[in-house]
């Protein structure tokens, strides 16, 4: 199981409804997504508070959590406010280079922050969301949605398949380190295509595993769900 | 010297894997780990070589504590190879000739050295004539042959096997044995983690067993096999020669091949 579903499972808010929790979350993220910079960074604080008091983790794990994609919110953050103009008359501070100005563009300022927070926010969000809403209510909120089922079907078997998969890429990547498999750059991109190679011969082999004995329990072409 | 101290491991305290190890590495070889499945016999196996770090604790070799720096890592690693369970997912090659020397090719070995190591690893295991074979045709025994000789191409002292014998068929199981005597007598530090407990009673000296991330109980092989009680905890249980010791009042031979002898030849207190 992912340790993020088991989180999940031992969440507080495990029997609250899983309506109630989709529609909380849809409202939020509409609050996110229209407040001010100091609505949404206030609604951010409350939000971390409750994710780690519900589903009781450490603050150091949430901390993590939350910095995992924060470069990628800092590069999109970076990339708004700088500019290169013609001019330097909208530049906070610019180098001018072959006769063009490069610097920090003023009037991207405001949009920079907003979109930060906005970001940030619904990040928080869907971070109290995914610890608060199991798999199997996730299923059923996408079929109270009326996705169709084939599309289910698809989340639920990705799901079940998804750790088998990380284990055995684990398991291969562990024993191609024990072999000095990532020595070098060379050897890495060697080791990588190894990997690949024998996760999809591994994959294939598991594949016709499962047909028989799909085959052995009358499936018919789908995954009914209850 | 190699020493586990106070080790736990695990993402957080709540989920924590192992809890407080100590082991003696050091004395009484070769060292058996007795668990259950899911008792962290693997997890303590990838911890003990550096794949996983502890939480809390450390590892001692040869007198400083593990760093887990790349450089560290890799003088490690040449003094402790380990062989996982499953031959299918350490095995990346189509040729068996090609996969044994997959670390050496890593190290940047000369290929007569290479040529040379392959063939002591290949003489040891009794598979010289799998050689050029394709691993897709090779029986399950064998690919797990060949998993060992890819580790033991590496010349490193000790050598830890994560359930050797899983999955062999009986004379699989027993030529696993063999090969296993065999690595011991040839000088290697052995490590077996295992739950055939006839297996480790036969080869191992000293034991430890774990039971949902907890060190229950440590000795050697007088002291532990007699815990019937703990051992059943555990989920696990005698070997026969215990067995047969506590039950049938036979005397409590040593290992199988002592077993053997003395029904041979009539034996001292069976006449």
């Amino acid at each position: 199981m992912l340790s993020i579903d088991r989180i999940a499972y031992q969440s507080k808010l495990v029997n609250v409804a899983p309506e109630i929790k989709g529609i909380a979350y849809l409202v939020l993220l509409i609050l996110m997504f229209q407040g001010t910079p100091l609505i949404q960074a206030t609604l951010f604080a409350i939000l971390a508070v409750v994710t780690i008091y519900t589903a009781n983790i450490t603050i150091k794990r949430y901390v993590k959590w939350i910095l995992l994609p924060l470069p990628f919110i800092l590069i999109s953050f970076i990339t708004i406010i700088f500019s290169v103009t013609d001019t330097d008359t909208n530049l906070l501070v610019s180098v001018s280079v072959f006769g063009k100005y490069m610097g920090l563009n003023q009037e991207a300022l405001p949009m920079a922050y907003s979109l930060f927070f906005r970001a940030i926010g619904c990040l928080a969000c869907t971070f109290l969301f995914s610890v608060s809403v199991p798999f199997n209510q996730m299923l059923l909120l996408l079929k109270k949605c009326r996705l169709p089922s084939v599309l289910i079907e698809i989340t639920m078997l990705m799901y079940r398949f998804i750790f088998i998969l990380i284990e055995e890429t684990a398991n291969i990547y562990h024993a191609q380190q024990m072999r000095y498999g990532f020595r070098t750059l060379k050897t890495s991109y060697h080791s990588f295509g190894l990997l690949l190679k024998v996760l999809f011969v591994q994959s294939f082999d598991r594949y016709e595993k499962m047909v028989v004995s799909l085959e052995m329990k009358y499936f018919q072409g789908d995954f009914p769900l209850h | 010297m190699f020493k586990v101290e106070k080790m736990c491991v695990g993402y957080d305290s709540q989920e924590e894997i192992l809890h407080n190890i100590t082991l003696d590495l050091d004395n009484h070889h070769p060292i058996g780990i007795l668990g259950a499945n899911g008792s962290g016999k693997s997890t303590l196996f990838l911890t003990l070589v550096g794949l996983l770090k502890p939480s809390k604790g450390k590892i001692i070799f040869g007198d400083k504590k593990l760093g887990y720096s790349k450089k560290e890592l890799f003088r490690f690693r040449q003094k402790v190879g380990i062989v996982f369970q499953e031959p299918d997912q350490q095995i990346f090659y189509t040729i068996v000739e090609d996969d044994v020397a997959f670390a050496l090719r890593n190290l940047g070995i000369a290929e007569e050295e290479i040529a040379k190591r392959l063939d002591v690893a290949f003489d040891l295991l009794d598979i010289q004539h799998l050689r050029k074979k394709t691993i897709q045709y090779l029986s399950y025994g064998q690919k797990k042959r060949v998993a060992i000789a890819s580790v033991l191409v590496l010349e490193t002292e000790w050598i830890l096997l994560d359930e050797p014998t899983a999955g062999l068929d009986p004379a699989g199981r027993s030529h696993m044995i063999h090969i296993i005597k065999r690595l011991i007598s040839e000088g290697k530090k052995v490590i077996l983690s295992s739950h055939d407990m006839d297996l480790m009673y036969d080869i191992c000296q000293y034991f430890y067993v774990l039971k949902e991330g907890n060190l229950i109980l440590e000795g050697t092989k007088q002291q532990v096999f007699l815990e019937k009680n703990l051992l059943l905890d555990a989920k696990l249980e005698q070997p026969w020669l215990v067995k047969i010791h506590q039950q049938l009042g036979l005397p409590l031979y040593q290992d199988e091949a002592e077993f053997s002898k003395q029904v041979a030849t009539g034996g001292k207190h069976y006449g």
